[in-house]
């Protein structure tokens, strides 16, 4: 990618998160494109960013599938071997995400022994079929990308695990969530075509590995991919800066401010606000 | 509409058996017009609500459009009974031993599968009964699973197919064996939990077949319903094969239909075995007419 396009995606960010105005960096990541409510997002207080289970299935994941692929990619994988290279650990692993397997990470993120089997046993199948799809995909040399978020001004973009795949020419892929709205997945896909641009320089390609549905959602890094995530980062900033005065009004005249930005949807079965929110989805319902 | 009691019965044989059966092929032609109808349908869906069908809700919906509606919606309450927690379990125990293959695992028991039940539901309504078969159950099913490594065993199998934007397909295969890369053909086995196979596990298993045949080109060879039995497994098939598609895309394209039917506020209402824990029936027109005993 030529360096004055380099230049330009990061002169964009920065403007971008300059109105944000703020000493902290906002972190972006694929679950920040999903529609959300913004009166919970507004409500909801702050936290500091915590890795979830989610994201250390994932780190477990891409790590089984990089070490399978440094073994010598036996198409004959089979559960308990890949079980075997659970118990190991790949070369040399030693990551927070193998700790917590492991149950080591202190009290903080200390999950009982049934929550670390059942993301063990999702890592491992999910593993298994991951490695049968790259090899399908005709994937020959792989291993874990060691940079797989970027900072700019305000802004941190922060993927996850991520692999790179050594074919020619080289690229660097997610294991994705499935997801139905082919929008989202372009934007996620923007995403991606940033921290690549950004952060591994040499990466052609970057992908989406949705295992469930069996398809790698593949782009070349250009300008109209590199132009979706930006206009993913602006939409994102935009609802940050729509929350924080939200939350300023919420804070002067009280919840109900809120409610004009209330959005049913999934998350109002885990919303503290569902109660008193006008149009929060009950169960159970009393229309059908 | 295909009405569940309807539906063919499934073969039963021995599960060396079942992975051996080659069925009639099927014409990749075929797949492309069942799922060329199964688009058109989702496509001409009132609304802008997003679509997700599971094999649970598939069911309810053709049993009764009303309570489908609400538990596709997430709109219904209900906690898990004692068979669900108990197939949890089950299904939990059969992963465990596959995840840490033949070799002793130290504390795989069932104080950890049911432990691991009750992040998500509540395993404290299992009787006496069925939690002492839990690891009797288990042992009868994996006796059955001892299968060579070739045949590439694999768990939990997630899947899912988009209609199109808002219309989509979702399930997970308990266990997944043979297929690409290997070469043998590729079956999918649903686990149950109950002793004895009866008619309400088989629409599972032609949910399974429409989204076998859509994520996987050739569709697998099979869909295998593997239950513990009461002194040894139980196995019936349901070979894929162009009249068993016919009939597994006919249930979803009438599921459509109620998703259809409900999005435009107008759902069917019939009375079954769901009444007894619908939030609806206090004023359902069929359930009234029921229970004055003149039909539905």
């Amino acid at each position: 990618m030529p360096d004055d396009v380099r230049n330009s995606v990061l002169n964009r960010l920065l403007a971008i998160g300059h109105g944000l105005g703020s000493s902290s960096r906002l972190r972006v990541g694929f679950a920040d494109l999903r529609p959300s409510c913004l009166a919970r997002r507004a409500a909801e207080p702050e936290q500091p960013f915590a890795k979830s289970v989610a994201t250390v299935r994932r780190a477990v994941v891409t790590d089984l599938v990089a070490s399978w692929f440094a073994r010598g990619a036996d198409p004959a994988i089979t559960l308990p071997r890949v079980y075997s290279e659970l118990l190991r650990g790949p070369d040399g692993a030693d990551s927070w995400a193998w700790r917590w397997l492991n149950g080591a990470n202190g009290d903080q993120d200390r999950a009982s022994r049934a929550e670390r089997m059942l993301v063990q046993q999702d890592a491992i199948a999910l593993a298994a079929e991951a490695i049968r799809l790259l090899g399908e995909l005709g994937c020959r040399t792989v291993r874990v990308a060691t940079r797989t978020s970027v900072s700019v001004g305000f802004l941190r973009i922060a993927l996850g695990s991520a692999l790179v795949v050594e074919d020619v020419p080289t690229g660097m892929l997610w294991i994705a969530s499935s997801t139905q709205a082919s929008q989202q997945r372009a934007r996620e896909l923007g995403l991606a075509a940033l921290v690549a641009l950004l952060g591994l320089a040499g990466a052609h390609w970057v992908g989406l590995l949705d295992v469930a549905r069996g398809e790698l959602a593949q782009v070349t890094v250009g300008e109209e991919v590199l132009g979706e995530g930006i206009a993913a980062i602006e939409e994102v900033v935009e609802r940050e800066l729509r929350r924080r005065e939200l939350l300023a009004e919420a804070r002067a005249g009280g919840l109900a401010v809120l409610w004009e930005w209330a959005s049913p949807g999934w998350e109002c079965r885990i919303c503290e606000l569902a109660e008193q929110c006008p149009v929060a989805i009950r169960a159970p319902s009393t229309e059908g | 509409m295909t009405e569940q009691g309807a539906l063919p019965a499934l073969e039963v044989v021995a599960l060396e058996d079942a992975l051996a059966r080659r069925p009639r092929p099927v014409p990749h032609e075929l797949v492309v017009k069942l799922r060329r109808e199964l688009v058109e349908r989702a496509r001409r869906l009132p609304g802008e609500e997003s679509i997700r069908l599971r094999k649970d809700i598939v069911a309810d919906l053709l049993a009764c459009g009303r309570y489908g509606m609400a538990a596709l919606r997430r709109e219904l309450a209900d906690r898990p009974g004692p068979a669900t927690v108990l197939g949890s379990a089950v299904g939990m125990a059969v992963r465990s031993w596959f995840a840490h293959g033949q070799r002793a695992h130290e504390r795989d028991d069932e104080e950890l599968w049911l432990a691991a039940v009750r992040i998500d539901q509540d395993p404290d309504g299992l009787d006496d009964i069925d939690r002492r078969e839990l690891a009797e159950r288990r042992d009868r099913l994996v006796a059955q699973l001892r299968l060579s490594e070739s045949w590439w065993p694999r768990t939990e199998v997630a899947v899912s197919v988009a209609l199109n934007d808002r219309v989509g397909l979702a399930g997970r295969f308990d266990v997944a064996v043979g297929g690409p890369p290997t070469a043998l053909p590729h079956h999918l086995i649903e686990i149950k939990s109950m002793v004895s196979l009866g008619e309400e596990a088989s629409p599972d298993v032609w949910f399974y077949v429409v989204l076998g045949a859509l994520r996987y080109v050739p569709p697998p060879a099979s869909v295998v319903l593997l239950a513990p039995g009461v002194s040894a497994a139980e196995v019936r098939q349901l070979l894929i094969e162009p009249q068993s598609l016919r009939v597994a895309f006919g249930r979803v394209l009438d599921a459509l239909e109620e998703v259809d039917q409900g999005l435009r506020g107008e759902p069917s209402e019939r009375v079954g075995i769901r009444c007894a824990r619908c939030p609806f029936r206090e004023r359902c027109a069929a359930f009234a007419a029921d229970e004055r005993g003149d039909g539905a």
